[in-house]
């Protein structure tokens, strides 16, 4: 039989706080971590494409040091996020602990805008740095971290938190280590912020997930640090699942089939979660191929959930955005609230669902949580999270 | 623990539709991973039965692709599509027809000997599927390993002595090395043994 995992320690940093406490109490004051970007730094044919569009680029970034490189920004994020959730962890006394770096891009602004890189590419055998794999190697350097029994990178896109939790259960699950560290954080720059730009993806003003007039996500930046084990703890990790379809490159199923596989995989009329975060984009196909399957789920299971969103707040946080809402899943549990989706018009006629909560704060008794994604190339998660102590 | 792989070297040439053209939208938009790793798949339509989850990994991860976005004239949206790494296993899924459980790695050098090293502790009920894909010159190398404990042909017996480390001397093309290589029948890195059947 399977040892229940829990969740020992965690912690993150968005454009709109510096730790967890800061995001829950700003997230409850409807903060919005919505900026435009400073592209003086970019390169010239980025920032000409910029000039000749209708909106000027914005996102939710944290605050950097210019002098640092992408790199070495996202190992200091990390190394915060990591000291704060390690506080009351027994880290230090585990003799197998594995790491997993959960990113889309990781540090590839430092090189990837370079005059003669193609000299510098592998041409079978040399050796390469790989934007993810460099801010784990450092992030481990820089924080003197010696005893890793296991690393890995996963880039799963917008379920990479999920792969990563997926994997790291399988190595627990294995007694591979007794100890994981999930560590996520992207960057938001010219390359990723032009490319989902190319893509259409992105809205004109401001994120509205499940709102009928919404056009489009933002883009965001936040570094997170969760940490597994088999001791008991508050919050348990209930299951977690991934799935990819084979549909299409840039848009789910419509009927979802892929997502609406992985809830149902974990979930049950015993294990049902009465608060759910949506992956909730803010664009026409993710919100309403989520809507049809958390429809579907309530059909099914004859159940009633609230489903909130955090992307409204702290944008897409790409490789983070599972461990954004992760950290927020157990806030919920640990306040005893549930916080809505920001709204001008909470009339949505276009959605299935009838059960989003928004605007207001709702005292909730929450045993569990649901927390979803889906990403470009079919791929899916969702991860349940609850109480140590619920059924 | 056993493995069995097929080793594949596709040319990259879009200049004729290709014979799984139909299952895959836009097959033209696909870059040189993508395209390669779907001729690999199909030519190799009979390895991926039986298996329960994939890993997909590569030296260059998709650095070559996200070049190609980058020195665009105009920045292509379907080139950025192709530099997210998960959207490069949707070859092989549309090919072979497999949907489930893919995880996809980075790791520079020595992502494939860092992932097989991990593989090769885990549940022995399931089977996995390993897909390393690099670039040499307009070759791409999709290779395909097949991780298990029943699996009905290997051609490698893994051991494991103490716990598992990469050995930074050992990295993805000193084992493809030896996996070609007639006259190497065994190699170990740190405490793991891996050993041709002949």
């Amino acid at each position: 039989m399977k040892r229940r995992i829990y969740i020992e320690g965690y912690d993150c940093s968005t454009s709109i706080s510096s730790n967890k406490e800061e995001l829950w109490d700003s997230i409850r004051l409807q903060k919005i971590g919505i900026q435009d970007l400073d592209i003086t730094g970019w390169p010239t044919k980025v920032r000409e494409y910029w000039s000749i569009q209708e909106h000027s680029p914005r996102a939710c970034t944290i605050n950097s040091n210019h002098d640092h490189s992408v790199r070495d920004e996202l190992v200091l994020r990390l190394g915060v996020a990591y000291k704060n959730a390690t506080k009351n962890s027994k880290l230090e006394s585990s003799l197998k602990v594995g790491f997993i770096y959960s990113a889309t891009k990781g540090a590839i602004e430092d090189f990837i805008w370079e005059e003669n890189l193609e000299a510098k590419l592998s041409k079978h055998g040399q050796e390469v740095e790989d934007p993810i794999d460099m801010v784990l190697e450092h992030f481990l350097l820089e924080n003197k971290i010696e005893n890793v029994a296991l690393k890995q990178c996963v880039s799963n896109a917008c379920a990479s938190t999920h792969a990563s939790l997926k994997l790291a259960k399988m190595w627990l699950d294995n007694g591979l280590c007794d100890r994981v560290v999930i560590l996520a954080a992207d960057y938001v720059g010219p390359f990723i912020q032009t490319g989902f730009k190319s893509l259409k993806a992105l809205c004109s003003v401001d994120c509205k997930p499940f709102q009928d007039n919404r056009d489009g996500l933002v883009l965001g930046e936040a570094a997170a640090c969760i940490i597994l084990s088999h001791e008991e703890n508050e919050f348990e990790l209930k299951n977690v699942s991934i799935y990819n379809e084979a549909h299409a490159v840039t848009s789910p199923s419509p009927d979802g089939a892929g997502l609406f596989n992985c809830i149902d995989s974990i979930v049950s009329s015993e294990q049902f979660p009465e608060l759910v975060f949506a992956h909730g984009t803010g664009t026409v196909a993710n919100d309403a191929t989520e809507d049809q399957v958390l429809a579907n789920i309530q059909e099914k299971y004859q159940r009633d959930f609230l489903v909130t969103a955090s992307k409204w707040s702290v944008g897409h946080c790409l490789g983070a955005s599972g461990a954004v809402d992760f950290v927020l899943a157990l806030s919920s549990m640990t306040h005893g609230e549930a916080i809505g989706i920001k709204a001008e018009e909470t009339n949505q006629e276009k959605l299935k669902l009838k059960s989003y909560l928004y605007n207001e704060v709702k005292s909730l008794s929450i045993k569990n949580v649901l927390v979803n994604s889906l990403g470009f190339g079919g791929t899916n998660g969702a991860i349940l999270v609850g109480r140590s102590n619920a059924n | 623990m056993q493995i069995d792989y097929r080793l594949t070297e596709i040319p990259f040439d879009k200049r004729t539709p290709p014979v799984w053209g139909e299952k895959v939208n836009r097959w033209h938009q696909l870059d040189g991973e993508s395209f390669c790793l779907a001729q690999a798949t199909y030519e190799n339509l009979d390895f991926f039965e039986g298996i329960d989850r994939v890993f997909v990994v590569g030296a260059e991860g998709s650095t070559p692709t996200d070049r190609k976005f980058v020195t665009d004239r105009k920045f292509s949206p379907s080139h950025f599509v192709h530099t997210l790494p998960n959207v490069r296993s949707l070859s092989f899924s549309l090919i072979s027809g497999f949907e489930g459980e893919v995880f996809c790695l980075a790791g520079a050098s020595k992502s494939l000997m860092r992932t097989l090293s991990q593989m090769i502790q885990l549940d022995s009920e399931k089977s996995s599927l390993v897909i390393n894909i690099n670039q040499h010159e307009e070759i791409f190398l999709c290779d395909f390993y097949k991780v298990g404990t029943s699996l009905s042909k290997y051609k490698l017996e893994v051991n494991i002595f103490k716990n598992i480390e990469v050995n930074e001397t050992i990295n993805d093309l000193s084992f493809r090395n030896f996996l070609t290589n007639s006259e190497q029948v065994t190699m170990d890195f740190n405490h793991v043994g891996f050993r041709k059947i002949v």
